[in-house]
């Protein structure tokens, strides 16, 4: 829609037409790039949880990406937390993880632990699932039936 | 000297400003195709082809438009 308005700025009146029609075509690139960097990037950003372990992949920009795993026995503490507006009127927030052997990856966000779920829908429920996890593995830990 | 000097305008200048936008938004539209692949790898989703088919749709689209306009602007 922008270039439809490129009259009003002086500048780009004052360039030839050619040239409009190249500025044009470089923003919806541009605008289109951005979309489908921002598509990739929410889409690839996943979070497992198995009976077994837990996966969080956090992709950062086109070229750096951190995958993190852990087993479900050494998890020690999961939290969430929903902060502010939105967050409680859509239901959803933060789900932080904590495990015994905390040895931090080189991390781009200042997530509270290495296993951030970020803004997940329903982390009470994901909290309440991962802990019954963990009871089911402690359960199977106590039996002798670890795998 | 004078002459270089005279010919050059703001339409040249925006125009060789865009074109090498145009080259650079190529190139990160290919590290796209390449990162699109490497996210399917790690996480490998029955959707997956369709990302990397909008990731190669957008490279193609910006390499024949940065063609053309590299050429004719």
């Amino acid at each position: 829609m922008v270039p439809l308005f490129w009259n009003e700025f002086p500048l780009i009146t004052n360039v030839s037409g050619p040239v409009q029609l190249a500025l044009a075509v470089f923003w919806y690139l541009g605008l289109a790039f951005f979309a489908i960097q921002n598509l990739l990037l929410w889409f690839y950003n996943v979070y497992i949880v198995t009976d077994e372990r837990i996966i969080d992949v956090d992709f950062f920009g086109l070229l750096y990406k951190n995958v993190n795993t852990t087993q479900i026995r050494k998890i020690e503490d999961v939290n969430y937390s929903q902060v502010g507006m939105m967050s409680s009127m859509f239901n959803y927030g933060n789900v932080i993880i904590q495990t015994a052997a905390e040895q931090r990856s080189e991390d781009r966000r200042e997530e509270a632990s290495a296993f951030t779920f970020e803004a997940v829908s329903n982390p009470d429920r994901v909290v309440k699932v991962i802990g019954e996890l963990m009871e089911q593995e402690e359960k199977e830990e106590y039996e002798g039936r670890t795998r | 000297m004078e002459n270089l000097i005279q010919a050059i305008n703001l339409s040249l200048v925006v125009g060789l400003l865009v074109k090498a936008s145009l080259v650079l938004l190529t190139l990160l539209s290919l590290v796209t195709v390449r990162q699109a692949s490497l996210m399917d790898k790690v996480v490998s989703v029955p959707i997956g082809n369709w990302f990397k088919g909008i990731a190669w749709g957008f490279f193609w689209t910006c390499l024949v438009l940065t063609t053309g306009i590299v050429l004719i602007v």
